[in-house]
């Protein structure tokens, strides 16, 4: 699993329009990079789940629903892609929001707020405690900053369809950022969603009584 | 500006005023306590990420005809496990098997559909499928 996690950062870093294999001596105008010092401090007002229902999660939709192919009542197939200058302004508050955004979870602040325990207690129990995820973080930051790294990526991704507006690639980058959330998601929040549980809801689906003759599919002439 | 500002907001505010979030632990949406299965009519397929929908006219385990909103996996998944774009269109029957929402909505998520015509049945991959896949 280390094994897994470095090759990821060295991926999530390779992949980084910000920083190549041989740093420059001095910084790219307007990239802050690691060693420039904050303009004053950072206090965290929300917890990161806050942050992410609030902000992230609002963000990554303007991305998601950006492009869309929608099969209508009437057979007509609708392609959803930008078209005009809004459309593609509102791409690049998803972007910016998402990518600039995600950075605020390098500021130490509580997984969730007072009192919310998520999922973590009782019989169906499958999401980690804020203890336990703050735990995981501690244990290997370097997961959790890959993982934000990785989100970042997909936000410049977006950036440079929207430059280009490049509809094209849309999908693509739809699809990184699904699989950057679902990654992170796994790991730090859902990760007893597993295979048994799974196996489990699969058998209880299989033991199912048999459906009422109003469920027996009855083939259709073509 | 104004134009894009006024909708920015709106969506803005749609979007927070959602309980449902883009990406979810199966369990937070849907009950493992209620197994579901739905036969009817395909109105309305929708390709979007991070999961595809159909809108499925039809009979639930309650007996009443009414219109769900079904939960797939996401296009890319749904490719992999051998659906086509034109695998399901509107008009079609289906039956599906899958899991209630919590909350009472109309909502399933599926963990297979069956095209009726065909007898043809392909994973839906909904999210929690993809993670057994991944185990």
């Amino acid at each position: 699993m280390r094994r897994a996690v470095l090759v990821f950062c060295s991926f999530a870093i390779s992949c980084s329009p910000s920083k190549s294999a041989t740093p420059p001596p001095t910084p790219a105008p307007n990239v802050v990079t690691n060693t420039t010092p904050l303009i004053g401090d950072m206090k965290p007002i929300v917890s990161v789940k806050e942050l992410m229902e609030y902000m992230i999660d609002p963000a990554s939709d303007f991305v998601f629903d950006s492009v869309k192919t929608i099969v209508q009542p009437n057979g007509k197939v609708v392609e959803i892609v930008p078209k005009t200058e809004d459309d593609w302004k509102k791409l690049q508050v998803g972007a910016v929001t998402m990518l600039e955004g995600i950075y605020l979870l390098k500021v130490q602040r509580p997984f969730a707020p007072a009192g919310d325990m998520n999922n973590s207690v009782g019989p169906d129990a499958n999401e980690l405690s804020p203890a336990e995820i703050a735990a995981k973080v501690q244990k290997d930051p370097v997961e959790w900053n890959a993982r934000i790294e990785a989100l970042r990526n997909v936000g410049l991704q977006v950036l440079d369809i929207v430059k280009r507006k490049n509809t094209k690639e849309l999908w693509d980058a739809s699809e990184n950022l699904d699989e950057a959330c679902e990654a992170c998601h796994k790991s730090y929040w859902y990760p007893k969603e597993d295979a048994n549980f799974y196996r489990t809801l699969d058998k209880r689906l299989r033991d199912l009584p048999a459906p009422p003759k109003s469920f027996a599919a009855k083939p259709q002439k073509p | 500006m104004r134009k894009f500002l006024t909708s920015a907001i709106a969506a803005g505010a749609l979007l927070i005023g959602s309980s449902a979030w883009a990406h979810h632990p199966f369990a937070a949406e849907y009950d493992a306590n209620k197994p579901a299965r739905l036969e009817g009519k395909v109105t309305k397929v929708e390709w979007t990420n991070p999961h595809a929908f159909l809108t499925v006219q039809g009979k639930a385990d309650d007996g009443k005809t009414e219109q769900w909103r079904v939960e797939l996996g996401s296009p890319n998944a749904l490719t992999k496990h051998g659906w086509k774009r034109p695998f399901v269109k509107t008009g079609d029957e289906v039956t599906i098997k899958g899991w209630y929402a919590r909350d009472g909505r109309r909502m399933i998520n599926a963990e297979g559909v069956k095209l009726n015509r065909t007898g043809r049945e392909l994973d839906a991959r909904s999210s929690y499928h993809d993670a057994a896949a991944a185990n």
